[in-house]
C-alpha cells in the first residue's frame, strides 16, 4: 500500500488543501482537507509511514481545516468534521496541534462500537500494557520512552479494545511531547525526528514526537491485555511500583474510560475481564529511566 | 414512611437485573435496568444476593446480617444501632432502585 | 467522488440519497462506496444514523457492507441503546418518585411516549429529555416531589428562568442530581404567548393508560398532532428532518392499526386549533416522504393552508431547510431558510418585542458556550 510520505511534497500539499487526502489510523479511514499555510510540510512528515488512501471509500470521519481571519485576533485556525466545528478558532501557529487533538476528539465521540479507554498502551513480546492516567501524569512521556526501549506503540492516547476481547486495538498516533518532556525525550531518543516546537497552546509547549515506524506497520496487530499500570510522574519522588486490588482497578479503569456507561453491560463485561486476566499496579516515579527498567522487569525483562 | 405504624419492607429487585464482578469483599454490581455500576461491600452483596430475596424490615434484615457475620466468625465491630444504619442503606438503596419497598399485605 | 455540477444538484443528490436509505435500508449496502460514505455523513447530520443502524441491524448487517460503515452504524446502535436505557431508567424513577402522590398520571410526550408504547420509531431513536404533561394545577405538586427525592433545577441563567417561568409551557428543566436526563415538565404544548392555542384538558382528557405503566400517552391522533407542531414551532430545525420521519412513522402505524385514526385526524387538528402545523405536516410528510394520505384527509386539510403566496415561499424553502446540508457543500440558501424558519418558529411562539432581544441574547449563548455533540 502507499504510503503518505511516498508522494512528492509539493503533491502533498496541493492535494491535502484541494480534495483532501484519505489515511489509515488504526482501525480508521480518516479523510483530511486542509488549507492552512505551513501545515502540509510538517504533517507530512509526522505521517511519513501512514498508509494513503484513495477517496472512493467509506471513510471514519472527515476532517478539515482552513484558515480564518478576525480583527482581533489575527489569523487563526478552525477545524471541523463534517462541516461541523466543535470547538472555537485557534490560532494559526497552533495548527498542527490543533488538527491532532481534533483527530482525537473525533475518536474519543464517534466509536461507541470500542470500549475506549483514556490510557496509553504499548507491547511486547505479543502482550500489551495498559498506562491508564488522568491529563498531567505523564503517561505520553512514560510511552514515548517505552516506545523507544523495546516496546511497540500501541497508542498513547487511547487504550481501544472491542467488547468481548482482551485485545488493545493500535490507534498508533504522533505522540504531543508537552513542556519539559521534550527536552526529556530529546535527550532520551536523540535520533527522534521532532515536529515543530509550538508555543502558546493551552497546554503549553507541544512537539510531536512520530510514532515509530514499526508501530504503524503492525498497526493491524492486536495484543491481549497482560499488566494495568496507573502512573503517576513526580518530581523527586522514589520509585515504587505496587499491586492494587481488582475493585480499586476496576474503578480506575472504568473512570479512565471515555465511553463506559455508553457501552453498559459489555463495557463492565470488558474491564471485569481486564481486572481479572491481568496484573494491576500503581507506579509512581520520578526519573524516566528507572520507570523503563520497573516496567521492563515487570514483562519479565 | 410506615405503612398503617408497621414499619417499612424492602425487597431486592429480580436477581435478573444484577452482574457481578470481583465478588468477596469488594464486589463490583452492574444493574441493568439503570446501566449504573455501583461499587459496595459483602455485606450490601450479601443484602441484595441473600437476605433480601424474602421482604423484611431494617430490624429484620440487620438481624439476619448479624447472624450471617457470626456464622462466618467474622469478628464485627460493636454496632450500637444497626438496624438503623441498615434502614439508611435500605432507602440509599430504594433510591438506586436496587431494592423495591414492599406494600404490607 | 466529483463535485456535483450545480447546486440544484447537489440538494437534489442529498434529497435522493436520504429518501433511499429511509424508505429501503438494506438498499445502502448496494451503493457505491463514495455515496454510501456520503450517506452516512447525510444520516448522521440528520440525527437518523442510530435509526438506519436500528432498520439495517434487525436481520445483521449485509455481509457487502464496508466494515467502516459497519463501525458507524454500531457506534451509533449502541449510542442511541444508552440513550434509551438512560430514558427508560429516568421513567422508572420518576414512577418512583410519584409513588403515592396526588396527581393524575402524567402523560408522557414524544419520544418517551413512542419508548412506552413501542412504537416503531422508538427504535433508533436518540433521546435526550423526558417531556411530561400535566395539568397546570398539578405542576407544583409534581415539582416539589421531584425536589423531594433527588431532582434539581437545571443551572439557567437567571435570563433563560424568567424566559421559561413566564412565557414558556414549562417549568424550567430539571434534572436528577446523579443522572444526566433533563426532565421537562409541561402544562401546555405551546407557550402561552403563541397565537396557536391547544388546550391541554382536551389533550389530557383524552390520554390514554399503557398497561404496566405509571404514565399515561396521548391518544394517537394528539400524538401525531403534536409531533407536527413539535416540526413546525421547535427549536432546533437540524432536528427537523427527524421529526418529519417520527410523522411519516405514526400515520403509516395508526393510519392502518388505530380505527378511525383518520376519520378523526382533520376534526381534532381544527378542534384543537393546530390546523396550520397539521397542513404542513400531512403537506411534506406526503411530499417528502411519501406518507399514503387519504384524498379525503388531503382535502380537508386544505382549510389549514395559509395564503397562496406564504405557501409558495414555504413550498421553496422547506426541503432545503428539512433536509441537512450536503456536509462539503453547505449552500448559503439552506442556511438562510433555516435561519427563515428558525425566526419564524420564533415569532409564532413569542411576541415580537421580545423577539429579536431573545434572539441576540441566544445567538450570543450559543457562540460562546461550545455545544456538546
Amino acid at each position: 500500500m502507499r504510503t503518505v510520505g511516498s508522494l512528492a511534497p509539493a503533491s502533498f500539499a496541493s492535494l491535502l488543501a484541494a480534495e483532501g487526502l484519505g489515511v489509515r489510523i488504526g482501525p480508521f479511514d480518516f479523510h483530511v482537507r486542509a488549507r492552512v499555510s505551513g501545515l502540509a510540510q510538517p504533517l507530512q512528515d509526522l505521517y511519513r509511514d501512514y498508509p494513503l488512501l484513495d477517496r472512493e471509500r467509506v471513510f471514519s470521519a472527515h476532517v478539515a481545516m482552513r484558515e480564518t481571519w478576525r480583527l482581533r485576533g489575527g489569523r487563526r485556525v478552525r477545524f471541523s468534521v463534517d462541516g461541523r466545528t466543535p470547538h472555537d478558532d485557534m490560532p494559526r501557529g497552533q495548527a498542527l496541534a490543533v488538527l491532532e487533538w481534533g483527530l482525537n476528539l473525533v475518536v474519543a465521540l464517534r466509536f461507541h462500537g470500542f470500549l475506549m479507554l483514556h490510557a496509553a498502551a504499548v507491547e511486547r513480546n505479543g502482550r500489551a500494557l495498559l498506562l491508564p492516567a488522568a491529563p498531567g501524569h505523564g503517561k505520553t512521556t512514560l510511552c514515548a520512552a517505552l516506545a523507544h526501549r523495546g516496546w511497540r506503540l500501541l497508542s498513547d492516547e487511547f487504550g481501544l479494545l472491542r467488547p468481548g476481547s482482551p485485545d488493545i486495538v493500535p490507534v498508533p498516533r504522533p505522540m504531543p511531547l508537552k513542556n519539559e518532556s521534550i527536552a526529556v525525550m530529546r535527550a532520551f531518543v536523540p535520533e527522534a525526528r521532532l515536529g515543530p516546537t509550538i508555543t502558546g497552546t493551552i497546554k503549553g509547549t507541544v512537539a510531536h514526537l512520530p510514532a515509530p515506524a514499526a508501530s504503524v506497520a503492525r498497526a493491524a496487530e492486536e495484543a491481549p491485555v497482560a499488566w494495568v499500570v496507573f502512573p503517576r510522574w513526580e518530581a523527586g519522588a522514589r520509585l515504587a511500583l505496587e499491586p492494587i486490588g481488582a475493585a480499586e482497578a476496576f474503578l480506575a479503569i472504568a473512570s479512565n474510560a471515555f465511553n463506559y456507561e455508553t457501552l453498559g453491560e459489555p463495557a463492565f463485561d470488558t474491564v471485569r475481564r481486564i481486572t481479572e486476566g491481568a496484573r494491576c499496579y500503581r507506579l509512581v516515579y520520578a526519573d524516566l529511566d528507572e520507570a523503563v527498567a520497573a516496567l521492563d522487569a515487570l514483562a519479565g525483562g | 414512611m410506615s405503612d398503617r405504624g408497621r414499619p417499612a419492607r424492602w425487597r431486592a429487585v429480580a436477581q435478573s437485573e444484577f452482574a457481578w464482578a470481583n465478588e468477596g469483599e469488594a464486589p463490583v454490581l452492574y444493574h441493568r435496568r439503570s446501566g449504573r455500576t455501583h461499587f459496595v461491600n459483602a455485606a450490601t452483596a450479601l443484602l441484595l444476593q441473600e437476605i433480601l430475596l424474602e421482604p423484611k424490615d431494617a430490624g429484620e434484615a440487620a438481624a439476619a446480617l448479624a447472624a450471617a457475620q457470626a456464622a462466618a466468625e467474622e469478628a464485627s465491630p460493636e454496632e450500637a444501632d444497626l438496624p438503623g444504619q441498615v434502614q439508611a442503606i435500605l432507602l440509599r438503596l430504594e433510591e438506586l432502585g436496587l431494592v423495591e419497598r414492599v406494600p404490607q399485605p | 467522488m466529483a463535485a456535483p455540477a450545480a447546486r440544484k444538484d447537489v440538494a437534489a443528490q442529498v434529497r435522493r440519497l436520504v429518501t433511499a436509505a429511509l424508505r429501503d435500508p438494506a438498499g445502502v449496502a448496494e451503493l457505491a462506496p463514495g455515496e454510501l460514505d456520503l450517506t452516512l455523513r447525510l444520516m448522521r447530520r440528520a440525527g437518523l444514523l442510530g435509526r438506519l443502524a436500528s432498520r439495517l441491524g434487525e436481520r445483521g448487517f449485509p455481509p457487502a457492507l464496508p466494515r467502516i460503515a459497519a463501525d458507524q452504524l454500531v457506534s451509533a446502535r449502541v449510542s442511541v441503546e444508552a440513550r434509551q436505557r438512560a430514558a427508560r431508567w429516568e421513567l422508572d424513577r420518576l414512577a418512583w418518585a410519584l409513588e403515592g402522590a396526588a396527581v393524575s398520571p402524567p402523560v408522557a410526550l414524544k419520544g418517551c411516549g413512542y419508548l412506552l408504547l413501542g412504537l416503531p420509531n422508538a427504535a433508533g431513536r436518540s433521546f435526550a429529555d423526558v417531556d411530561l404533561l400535566v395539568p397546570g394545577r398539578e405542576l407544583p405538586a409534581v415539582e416539589a416531589r421531584l425536589r423531594e427525592r433527588g431532582w434539581q433545577p437545571t443551572a439557567l441563567s437567571a435570563y433563560d428562568e424568567r424566559y421559561y417561568r413566564r412565557w414558556a409551557h414549562e417549568l424550567p428543566p430539571m434534572t436528577h442530581a446523579e443522572r444526566e436526563v433533563e426532565v421537562d415538565l409541561h402544562h401546555a404544548i405551546l407557550m402561552t404567548t403563541a397565537r396557536l392555542a391547544p388546550d391541554s384538558a382536551l389533550l389530557l382528557g383524552e390520554a390514554r393508560a399503557v398497561p404496566g405503566s405509571r404514565f399515561r400517552v396521548l391518544a394517537p391522533v394528539d400524538m401525531v398532532l403534536h409531533a407536527m407542531t413539535h416540526l413546525m414551532f421547535g427549536e432546533n430545525l437540524s432536528d427537523a428532518l427527524r421529526e418529519l420521519v417520527d410523522i411519516d412513522d405514526l400515520l403509516r402505524h395508526f393510519g392502518r392499526r388505530e380505527p378511525g385514526f383518520w376519520q378523526r385526524f382533520w376534526p381534532r387538528a381544527e378542534q384543537l386549533d393546530l390546523a396550520r402545523p397539521a397542513f404542513y405536516g400531512l403537506r411534506y410528510a406526503g411530499a417528502l416522504l411519501g406518507t399514503p394520505i387519504p384524498a379525503e384527509v388531503a382535502a380537508a386539510s386544505r382549510a389549514g393552508a395559509p395564503p397562496a403566496a406564504v405557501l409558495g415561499l414555504m413550498d421553496r424553502l422547506a426541503p432545503h431547510a428539512l433536509f441537512p446540508a450536503h456536509p462539503d457543500f453547505p449552500l448559503r440558501r439552506s442556511a438562510l431558510a433555516r435561519t427563515l424558519l428558525y425566526v419564524r418558529a420564533h415569532w409564532i411562539r413569542m411576541p415580537p418585542a421580545m423577539l429579536a432581544r431573545h434572539l441576540g441574547y441566544k445567538l450570543y449563548a450559543r457562540t460562546a458556550q461550545p455545544r456538546r455533540a
